[in-house]
């Protein structure tokens, strides 16, 4: 069983290659090797590349173009990546049919470390989708005649799409003026959205087209469904339109707020830790107290002379009217003394959330960034 | 469902939303001060007010800012930012100006020691004047400095006016000229 394993290995060291860059895989030595370990291997379904000797000392006119990968390749790919998966969870000993891409992840950064500061050029095993740029499949068929009545004008799906846009646009114009001759048209005010959602970013919107766009034609794009939006919709054009808002996460609900503590004698406290430069906090906030600040043992008054300080730890407390109500047991280390003050402050902040309503804490992140 | 359109200019390449790559501004110019934020953060409100505002007094403007600036990302206050009372910006911006070296202990403890000098002097003079003159001894050593420094503006400027297809500089009112951006 061994020999099919190591040359799944290699398969799947080949395929980690090629999931960097696939102009890297096109060096001499590194074919030369795979192709002599794939050749020993029967069960998987690998795919051979054939390589031909590159011309090293003319410029190599046909590598410029943009490489363009056929249907089939794609295909090919995505069969030796989930053999590579499988092989991957015997590997770490898991089950192959529940391994997730997280799992992948965490078996590739163990089984190849790197220390390489630039995330993308470390070794990474992805579904081929994510890794191959989205092309286009040919747009003609075999006699030369292009499949899509709008092929000539250069950008055939933004012109279909906004073309079906405009023919929603128009159909509910034309049910709107079908009811008011009837008579049985009311004048419901459209529901303002709150935000929540969002257009589509003219870089979102190219990737689904998988076409390049001016920024005049997103604009105009955006204008068309906003008209479209501000008909009375039934929900096929509501669906539509969804298709092209994305949500707003609110930045406040990013950051999870501990419950209070309760220690022997029935006070509640609060921990948080802040950080702030080098300098890093951990601070203690008790509900009931008297306003003192407490420092690595140290009163406030002696630990920061500056009266900037002293004001930077008042902060959160003066901003939520809790000024003598809490104290504060905290250790700082590392920074000067500006950045040790800010990181107290982000400490005390973030542990005084839990004494708050929901509605303080976006007020604070708002002011003070406690994120 | 007017939700305007998020630019997420620089962020988009995956390195994440806080990190900025280097960006000429204008040609020919170099960036000599750099912020690790990037261009969607937005600036901290440190007015208490603003927050206090009960909900039912806001416009719907108001109330739109409100919740877009729930979705945005802020950046921290700085070290010298509170929401005190006694915090002037003007006086702050001062103090930054007067500070030599990021000796700022030093600016800061000479800014106040220039303010309560000249509230002594005001109120030796308000000791020692008759009941009338003491209505209009003003005694806020902030109010003497705004003044002081409204004082120190120019009356006049240059401003460019268009004659003729041509823009000369020609001189009017210090308020007339265009709010420096």
């Amino acid at each position: 069983m061994a020999a099919p394993c190591v040359s799944c290995g290699a398969a799947a060291s080949y395929r980690l290659f090629l999931a960097g860059r696939v102009s890297f895989a096109r060096e001499q030595g590194l074919w030369k090797a795979a192709a002599a370990g794939l050749q020993t291997g029967t069960r998987c379904q690998i795919l051979r590349l054939k390589h031909s000797p590159a011309v090293t000392t003319k410029k190599n006119v046909a590598a410029l173009r943009r490489e363009s990968y056929t249907v089939d390749f794609i295909k090919k790919q995505i069969e030796e990546f989930n053999i590579g998966k499988r092989h991957l969870a015997n590997m770490m000993g898991e089950d192959p049919e529940t391994f997730t891409q997280e799992d992948i992840d965490r078996a590739i950064t163990y089984l190849f470390p790197s220390g390489l500061f630039e995330k993308r050029a470390r070794p990474i095993m992805k579904h081929p989708e994510e890794i191959f740029p989205k092309q286009r499949a040919i747009q003609w068929g075999e006699d030369g005649r292009p499949f899509h009545f709008l092929f000539y004008t250069g950008k055939q799906s933004y012109y279909s799409l906004m073309h079906e846009a405009y023919g929603k646009v128009l159909h509910v114009e034309e049910r709107q003026d079908q009811l008011r001759a009837k008579g049985l048209f009311s004048e419901k005010p459209k529901t303002k959205d709150p935000i929540g959602s969002r257009w589509l970013i003219k870089e979102e919107l190219e990737e689904m087209l998988v076409e390049k766009l001016s920024d005049q034609d997103y604009a105009q794009f955006i204008r068309l469904l906003e008209r479209l939006s501000a008909l009375p919709c039934d929900a096929a054009e509501e669906e539509f339109v969804g298709r092209f808002r994305r949500t707003v996460t609110v930045q406040s609900k990013k950051h999870l707020i501990e419950p209070l503590q309760y220690d022997e004698q029935g006070m509640a406290f609060s921990t948080g830790r802040g950080k702030r430069k080098t300098a890093n906090a951990e601070a203690v906030v008790h509900g009931h107290g008297s306003g003192k600040i407490e420092i690595n043992g140290v009163d406030y008054l002696l630990y920061f002379p500056v009266t900037q300080d002293r004001e930077q730890l008042m902060f959160p407390f003066h901003f939520l009217d809790r000024l003598g109500k809490h104290d504060v047991t905290c250790t700082v280390s590392g920074g000067g003394r500006s950045s040790q003050a800010g990181a107290i402050r982000l400490a005390v902040a973030r542990a005084l959330c839990s004494f708050i309503t929901e509605d303080e804490v976006e007020w604070m992140r708002q002011e003070q960034t406690e994120a | 469902m007017a939700a305007p359109t998020v630019k997420v200019a620089l962020g988009w390449s995956g390195l994440g939303l806080g990190v900025r790559r280097a960006a000429l501004r204008l040609p020919g110019l170099v960036q000599v001060r750099w912020s690790r934020y990037g261009p969607e953060y937005q600036d901290p409100q440190t007015d208490k007010e603003y927050y206090r505002k009960p909900l039912a007094q806001l416009t719907e403007e108001e109330t739109y800012e409100r919740e877009l600036r729930k979705t945005q990302v802020i950046k921290a206050a700085p070290a010298t930012k509170t929401c005190s009372v006694f915090e002037d910006p003007v006086i702050s911006k001062f103090t930054n100006m007067m500070m030599k070296g990021g000796n700022k202990i030093l600016a800061r403890s000479l800014m106040t020691q220039t303010l309560e000098a000249v509230k002594r002097k005001q109120f030796e003079k308000y000791h020692a004047a008759s009941a009338e003159e003491q209505a209009t001894i003003e005694r806020n050593p902030y109010t003497i400095f705004h003044q002081a420094l409204k004082n120190c503006e120019p009356v006049i400027g240059l401003v460019p006016i268009l004659k003729g297809g041509h823009f000369y500089q020609e001189w009017s009112g210090w308020e007339s000229r265009a709010a420096h951006v």
